[in-house]
């Protein structure tokens, strides 16, 4: 395993802890850097398990934000990411 | 001509784009299956959750046991253990004017029942880690409890409300997480606080009303219990209202049991 594949695993570990035991910024900043760098799914999962932990019931009215804001990073970063990272 | 140096080449760049839609497409529709089933997939999700962070309680001690983090271990107990007996202090003393308060609203109250239905139900999650103001507790429809039961602290001070009832779990929405609106009660003139996270919130009260740091919050749309008791006064000669601060005299973070309270 390539060291930057190691590192991906070891922010996306760190993340899907920190949903659990730690600040929400942690995850939200674990999401941010794997966005920054790869396609990374485990962004998008990761913004998912946060609402499906904590989101309050009575959705549509409380929104799934974290879900949201990672799709937009991971899909928003995908240009920078093809323009900087493939060339 | 030598290719050039390639992080990613063009198929894989398709590959991982291929696979970010495809997760897009799945977490949508488990969002959309999770609101339709009335959050079956939330409450899976909160079940492992809640799993993991009783099962980890060792873990995490052992963690924060280690001798790397020993000294700041030793005074992060320390002030803990301070801010948790100073909170306790805060409670009890409030404690005593929302007695004196409720026991003048009790006598005017006889016609009600004043016979109440709680049970004890263990903390099964952090208190920081929610984005949402929200935490867990280990009790669910088996045991009585139902959407909108309060819950509340040793001294009897509302925490929260349930807010969603699972299998295993039921989460609670903090009073004053951010943006809620609470009905509240200050020297009898009513008000409305505004939460604003962490167990704090403000209200804006006119100037006229005398209120002072430790007045305990009444609100009665709470079954009459205290909310929260004042911290802090900011007025001026120009405006007609000041603004009082109000703080949740518990600890959360050093809480491990709750009350809910049926309705």
């Amino acid at each position: 395993m390539s060291f930057i594949n190691s590192i991906r695993i070891l922010v996306a570990l760190i993340g899907f802890i920190g949903a659990l035991v730690a600040p929400a910024w942690l995850p939200m900043l674990c999401i941010v850097l794997l966005a920054l760098r790869f396609s990374a799914v485990e962004a998008i999962a990761l913004g998912f398990f946060m609402d499906m932990l904590w989101l309050p019931a009575g959705f549509p009215h409380a929104l799934p934000l974290y879900t949201m804001a990672s799709i937009i990073i991971v899909w928003g970063l995908e240009p920078l990411r093809l323009e900087f990272l493939r060339s | 001509m030598a290719p050039e140096f390639s992080h990613r080449s063009l198929h894989s760049a398709r590959a991982g784009r291929r696979r970010l839609l495809f997760t897009t497409i799945l977490v949508i529709v488990l969002i959309v299956l999770d609101a339709l089933s009335h959050g079956a997939v939330r409450g899976a999700v909160r079940s492992v959750g809640a799993d993991i962070w009783t099962g980890s309680s060792d873990l995490r001690a052992d963690i924060t046991g280690t001798g790397y983090f020993v000294s700041h271990r030793t005074l992060a107990e320390e002030n803990a253990a301070l801010r948790a007996q100073v909170a306790q202090y805060q409670e009890k003393a409030a404690g005593y004017d929302v007695l004196a308060q409720q026991n003048a609203q009790l006598q005017a109250a006889l016609s009600f029942s004043s016979e109440t239905h709680t049970i004890t139900a263990p903390i099964v999650s952090s208190f920081t880690s929610s984005p949402y103001g929200t935490f867990l507790i280990g009790a669910d429809a088996e045991d009585g409890v139902a959407a909108g039961d309060l819950v509340i602290s040793d001294g009897g001070f509302v925490i929260g409300q349930l807010a969603d009832v699972q299998t295993k779990t039921s989460e609670v929405r903090e009073l004053f997480s951010a943006g809620e609106h609470v009905d509240g009660l200050v020297d009898g003139t009513p008000v409305t606080l505004i939460g604003d996270g962490g167990g704090n919130a403000h209200a804006s009260v006119p100037l006229g009303v005398h209120v002072a740091a430790g007045d305990p919050i009444i609100s009665p749309t709470h079954g009459g219990r205290a909310v929260g008791v004042v911290g802090h006064i900011d007025s001026s000669a120009t405006s007609p209202d000041q603004t009082v601060y109000v703080q949740l005299p518990v600890n959360l973070a050093s809480l491990q049991y709750v009350y809910v309270v049926y309705q």
